[in-house]
């Protein structure tokens, strides 16, 4: 169940880098499918990622027997906590940005969303080193890490192999 | 940051503004402005900008570009099509019964690439008698901004002109993000040329100045723009967001015989719950009829004077 919840909670923050790693480099307005093709890819990167973290677990696992597995699941648990509590906080907010009246919809994207997004990778890291810090195994503690490292920078490697910006005139780096 | 420092877009672009050609700019010259005001950060951007002594006009344009995208990005979710539209709406109906000239045509002043006037064409249904243009002294960006336009069938033009000097009058002129380039008699000045050509009614929406808009700022261009010079003079914005009392002093000595009020213009202690306002401006005659068809929303709009 908790390795379930955290895989959830890395699909549903792939899914969100994959819209902000496509925001603000197409200036056109109807973009339901730019952003839904950039939020599939998130999404499908995600949930790699997740498969290739499980697996990296079973091998560890596999070498080190059920005392390593159980220190990663309980690992898992603590960043569930971390994590669950922040993506509550985005998601409700999303919620409220989408659904609400005009003053509503800005006074969570002021309160909520622009902060939280600049605070994500230091919520990330920060989740992953307390983690780490208070693992009972290596393995635990460096899966934890290079999980947190991976996704802290998720809407990096969403970005590389993008295709340049183009379509607009003086659009080019 | 304060106040007095320019924005290095505004630096980066000279235009000559009779004939609108661009003019070169020196490198050296930018710099000794950014050096004057102690700019660091600005210069380090200047630094970054590949090129020789004269900026190359094809790079800060594609610069710009860039940071007009991602302008548009923080303009959407804070819902500046809408925040306009819910006062040029009321103000068109006004307009409807008290004007006989049709189409009312209103003019988007420094419209960049035209973000709120193709949102206003998409989404605010603002009837076959109204006519969008959007005027700005930067080529690229209007031809960027027709280009959007005609891809997405929208109805509006833009124009490389000076807003003011058009020869079909505007009834309506509005801009978002605009007036804090301005300052002082340039300030009173733009209020001035949009009065001598006969304005009906203006709407300019810009960053509410208060204690936290240049850090609300700089977490929003941190978090969501990826352009150094945007991130930059985003803030900066901010920082040069021109107080209440400053607005309406300028519009009412320039704007004259115009009336002026704010639109969210009361300073509240939790700033954070309007983060804009805008500058609502109208032929005197008007100034009632607006109110009463604001409805619930003329709360929010202060006395005109």
């Amino acid at each position: 169940m908790t390795l379930l919840l955290l895989g959830v909670l890395a699909f549903i923050d792939g899914t969100l880098c994959g819209f902000r790693a496509a925001a603000g480099r197409n200036p056109r307005l109807f973009l339901w499918n730019y952003y839904a093709a950039s939020m599939r890819r998130g999404a499908l990167v995600s949930v790699f990622t997740i498969v290739l973290f499980l697996g990296l677990g079973l091998v560890l696992r596999a070498f080190g027997g059920e005392l390593v597995w159980a220190s990663m699941t309980a690992a898992a648990a603590k960043l569930v906590f971390v994590y669950g509590i922040y993506a509550t906080l985005v998601v409700a907010a999303l919620g409220l940005y989408l659904s609400s009246s005009f003053d509503f919809g800005v006074l969570a994207s002021v309160l909520v969303l622009g902060p939280f997004t600049l605070l994500r990778p230091v919520v990330i890291l920060a989740g992953a080193a307390w983690v780490a810090a208070t693992s009972d195994t290596l393995a635990a503690a460096g899966m934890a890490v290079s999980a947190g490292v991976v996704m802290a920078n998720f809407e990096r490697i969403l970005t590389l192999g993008r295709p340049p910006w183009s379509g607009l005139e003086g659009h080019s780096r | 940051m304060n106040a007095d420092w320019p924005e290095l877009s505004d630096l980066l672009l000279d235009t000559d503004l009779d004939t609108l050609a661009r003019k070169p700019v020196s490198r050296g010259a930018v710099r000794a402005v950014l050096r004057r005001h102690g700019m660091r950060t600005a210069e380090r951007i200047l630094d970054g900008i590949p090129g020789g002594e004269v900026l190359d006009a094809a790079t800060v344009d594609g610069i710009l570009v860039r940071a007009h995208c991602e302008l548009q990005r923080l303009s959407y979710e804070f819902r500046n099509g809408q925040r306009l539209l819910q006062l040029l709406a009321p103000m068109l109906e006004v307009l409807r019964a008290k004007l006989p000239q049709r189409p009312l045509r209103i003019v988007d002043i420094g419209c960049g690439m035209g973000f709120v006037l193709r949102w206003l064409a998409a989404y605010g249904a603002l009837g076959d008698d109204v006519e969008l243009l959007g005027c700005d002294f930067n080529p690229t960006l209007i031809a960027n901004a027709e280009k959007l336009a005609r891809e997405e069938g929208l109805r509006c033009k833009f124009r490389v002109a000076n807003a003011f000097t058009l020869e079909q009058q505007a009834h309506v002129f509005l801009s978002t993000g605009v007036i804090h380039h301005f300052r002082g008699e340039a300030l009173t000045g733009f209020f001035r040329s949009q009065a001598s050509v006969g304005a009906a009614a203006m709407l300019h929406c810009d960053i509410k100045a208060s204690w936290a808009a240049p850090l609300g700022s700089w977490i929003f261009h941190q978090a969501r723009m990826r352009e150094p010079l945007a991130r930059h003079d985003g803030v900066l914005s901010a920082v040069r967001a021109h107080p209440c009392e400053v607005l309406l002093s300028a519009s009412r000595e320039g704007g004259s015989p115009l009336r002026f009020a704010l639109f969210d213009g009361k300073p509240s202690l939790l700033p954070i719950l309007r983060t804009m306002n805008t500058l609502v401006g109208v032929r005197a005659e008007f100034a009632e009829p607006f109110r009463e068809r604001l409805g619930p929303l003329s709360a929010r709009l202060e006395p005109f004077s």
